[in-house]
């Protein structure tokens, strides 16, 4: 009974659990510990502006992704218009620009002496007092900026779940005397609801953990109070009770983001599946659906990166100096060294959770993929306080060696954070090999390690690759983590960028967010890749 | 000598709903033994749990003498000494046709592959040795799989529908390739299929199982008999899969 469930396939996911859980707990405990003075302080004065911002930062957020991510997935799976083939794929491109970067660029543009102020006042001949674009920098801003850089999540979904919805139910709707519209809002979107919540879950998370962004904007949150309180009060432990309620509001998110998985396919049962071809636009029509679809493109990537460029290239020509090899160097090993590991990892228990099956593994395996939604601030504190108990209690004492402020602990949080997404590609790729191939494998008297290296690593190549590029450019766009674990004087890209960006120093911070985009191209040019292979199946 | 022994082999997995029922069966050496029966009367399991790749809820199983599996201890799958040839064939796509048949095999690279060869060439494939599964038709593919599962020399070869996805004629020259390669080389079988014509064409004997209970045994000829005796319609066996 015991040797089901107590094995060596077991050891890897149950220490991975204690490392995964323990930064989450130590954050969570602090709610039962002492209230401070500044505890006080911000309740009285400040919790409420966290409060009320995030609210109707997520609120913004979230209409706007649900408007921009379903209407476009609608119109480029059952419409045929002008570069609807590009526009397909393109629409996913704004993953590769993190919120931050287009913050950045929004200020840039749309400031009072910004580039597109500055161009209208010279195109038409006007004082300096005139601005045409409003300011930017407050909370109806950064929903344009989350919107148009994160609507990709819902878009997704959104298409993966209209491309397999039955035509039937849709086509009875005509005969039952709605129009095309009407199809649209009463039925087809009603029955993609739980798919479109779950990316709206991811959407909310995302917004609530980012800390680049609204930190530029100066808009008071949760994760700049978090901020404010360690590194202005300096009180680490108020900033831990700060943190533990983002955290449970995180978890609020990820129950109804898991909930809503499971509920995502409830719209196709018992209905007979029949594609049909999608339905040429002529005309006025034809520039619209164009229209509607660039628009979130030209925002949330072609924009950014011209900006980016023409400061790049027209203000710090010399950008390859020294300093920015360095930090470019320093992201591009620890964004390799913890994707490898992750991804191992990933591989190793995946592995088990199939070779040992039972229902601990699934639960222990299933509970390290939450760590996506662990805001990237509160992981670095618990983190943080981790390593720092560590040191205290036997590894400075008896090693002679310090792992806070390490590498160790950054790569300890880049493995946790994205854990979720090398998990998921690998679960994935294994759905493609034969469990059959394993039964037979057996029987030629393979089993264990043997299994892996031999049947399923070969297999997993394509996945591997996947995996390790989905984690380098998650880790290369991470900032509030890196911010805080990183090494004395250890810059990496999104740091280097941030710290520019503070001082205002634009165009130099143009150079290291190209960079940032580029390398989150990587996986995006592979997602756009598997979306242009991913046509309906016929099911008749 | 007996090679397979199975006593009292019970198999549930709803309780209140078994699956096998008081299973018990011997089986000698060199001797096929079929495996009849609709789909879902417990046939896969069966041999599932032969293989080691299910655990009884109770019962001993024993393999050259040796429990492989009873109340206290289970053999893993790959120290039970058995050959696994499943429907799907399985073979292992990243390989090559000789490095899958000498996959199994436990000697140096050399009599590793003069013994796949060997195995190729009785099931004529061995043109094919350096080609890849995907490159092959389904009925090589079938020859290839069993070749694989004969390899390592397995105390008892496990077949499972291994002709199910083939055509009428392919299946019809497989049968009786499979049965002279198993026989000259005396290798002890067991095959499990809803196909009459397999069972009967392929084996020395033959059990019928339904609903989890063995319903009749015997020889390949007193089965026949039995159906015409009795006038039994076995095609209802193949309209139930």
């Amino acid at each position: 009974m015991f040797e089901k469930y107590l094995n060596s396939w077991s050891l890897l996911p149950v220490i991975c659990f204690i490392f995964f859980i323990a930064p989450v707990v130590i954050v969570i405990s602090s709610l039962f510990g002492d209230y401070s003075d500044n505890w006080s302080h911000l309740y009285n004065y400040v919790l409420g502006s966290y409060i009320k911002n995030s609210i109707y930062l997520v609120a913004g957020v979230l209409i706007l992704v649900s408007i921009i991510g379903v209407s476009t997935a609608w119109l480029v799976t059952n419409y045929d218009f002008f570069c609807k083939n590009i526009l397909e794929w393109a629409l996913i491109l704004p993953l590769a620009v993190p919120p931050y970067i287009l913050a950045y660029t929004f200020t840039g543009l749309f400031d009072t002496y910004g580039t597109a102020n500055n161009l209208v006042r010279d195109i038409f001949n006007l004082s300096n007092e005139f601005t045409l674009f409003p300011k930017v920098r407050n909370v109806p801003g950064a929903i344009i900026v989350f919107s148009f850089t994160l609507y990709p999540y819902v878009y997704l979904v959104s298409r993966m779940a209209f491309i397999n919805q039955s035509r039937s139910i849709l086509e009875s709707g005509r005969t039952l005397g709605l129009n095309r519209l009407e199809v649209f809002y009463r039925l087809a979107v009603p029955m993609i609801r739980p798919a479109v919540i779950a990316g709206l879950m991811l959407v909310a998370m995302e917004t609530l953990s980012d800390f680049g962004a609204v930190d530029h904007f100066a808009i008071s949150t949760f994760t700049t109070g978090i901020f404010r309180t360690w590194y202005g009060m300096y009180d680490i432990h108020t900033a831990k009770q700060l943190a533990s309620l983002l955290l449970i509001i995180a978890i609020m998110f990820i129950i109804a983001e898991k909930y809503s998985r499971k509920n995502a396919d409830y719209s196709f049962a018992g209905s007979v599946f029949r594609q049909f071809d999608p339905l040429k636009l002529k005309g006025y029509k034809n520039f619209l659906a164009f229209l509607f679809c660039f628009f979130p493109i030209f925002i949330g990537f072609i924009l950014p990166i011209l900006e980016l460029s023409y400061w790049a290239f027209n203000y710090k020509l010399d950008f390859f100096n020294e300093r920015f090899i360095t930090t470019a160097w320093n992201s591009f090993y620890l964004a390799i060294i913890s994707a490898f590991m992750c991804t191992c990892l990933a591989i190793i228990i995946n592995f088990s959770v199939r070779y040992k099956s039972n229902n601990v593994l699934k639960f222990l395996s299933s509970f390290l993929t939450v760590g996506y939604a662990v805001p990237g601030i509160i992981l670095a504190i618990g983190v943080m306080q981790l390593l720092t108990f560590l040191d205290a209690s036997f590894v400075g004492k008896y090693l002679n060696f310090l792992l806070t402020g390490s590498l160790i602990g950054l790569i300890l949080a880049y493995i946790i954070k994205s854990y979720a997404l090398a998990s998921s590609t690998i679960e994935s790729g294994y759905q493609r090999v034969n469990i059959r191939l394993d039964d037979v494998a057996k029987s030629l008297k393979s089993s264990g390690w043997s299994l892996l290296s031999s049947v399923h690593l070969p297999l997993l190549k394509t996945s591997f690759l996947t995996s390790v590029l989905l984690v380098v450019s998650e880790v290369i766009k991470e900032l509030p983590a890196t911010l805080i674990l990183r090494p004395f004087n250890f810059d990496t890209l999104a740091v280097y960028t941030y710290i520019f960006a503070a001082e205002e120093r634009m165009y130099d911070a143009a150079a290291p967010s190209i960079s940032i985009v580029m390398i989150g191209l990587l996986p995006i040019i592979i997602l756009t890749r598997m979306i242009r292979t991913s046509r309906p199946a016929r099911r008749d | 000598m007996t090679i397979l022994e199975i006593k009292n082999l019970n198999h549930y997995y709803i309780k209140g709903k078994p699956v096998l029922n008081n299973i018990d069966i011997d089986l000698e050496e060199g001797e096929i033994l079929s495996i009849l029966g609709p789909s879902g009367c417990g046939k896969t399991t069966l041999l599932r749990i032969i293989a080691g790749l299910e655990k009884e809820k109770n019962g001993i199983i024993q393999i050259n003498n040796r429990i492989v599996s009873d109340h206290f201890h289970t053999l893993p799958t790959e120290k039970r000494d058995v050959g696994l040839v499943v429907q799907e064939r399985a073979l292992f796509p990243h390989m090559s046709i000789i490095k899958n048949v000498m996959f199994g095999i436990k000697f140096n690279k050399a009599k590793k592959q003069e013994i796949a060869m060997n195995l190729l060439r009785l099931f004529e494939v061995d043109k094919y040795a350096h080609n890849f599964p995907n490159e092959i038709s389904s009925g090589e593919q079938q020859r290839v799989a069993i070749a694989r599962a004969m390899a390592p020399n397995p105390k008892i070869l496990l077949m499972d529908e291994p002709f199910g996805t083939l055509d009428h004629s392919l299946t019809h020259q497989l049968r009786i390739e499979t049965k002279k390669v198993l026989k000259d080389n005396k290798i002890t079988a067991i095959i499990v299929s809803h196909d009459f014509d397999d069972a009967i064409s392929m084996s020395d004997r033959v059990i019928v199982i339904e609903e989890g209970i063995i319903k009749q045994q015997g020889t390949a000829k007193d089965i026949t008999n039995i159906v015409r005796e009795k006038s039994l319609d076995f095609s209802s066996i193949s309209e139930k899969s």
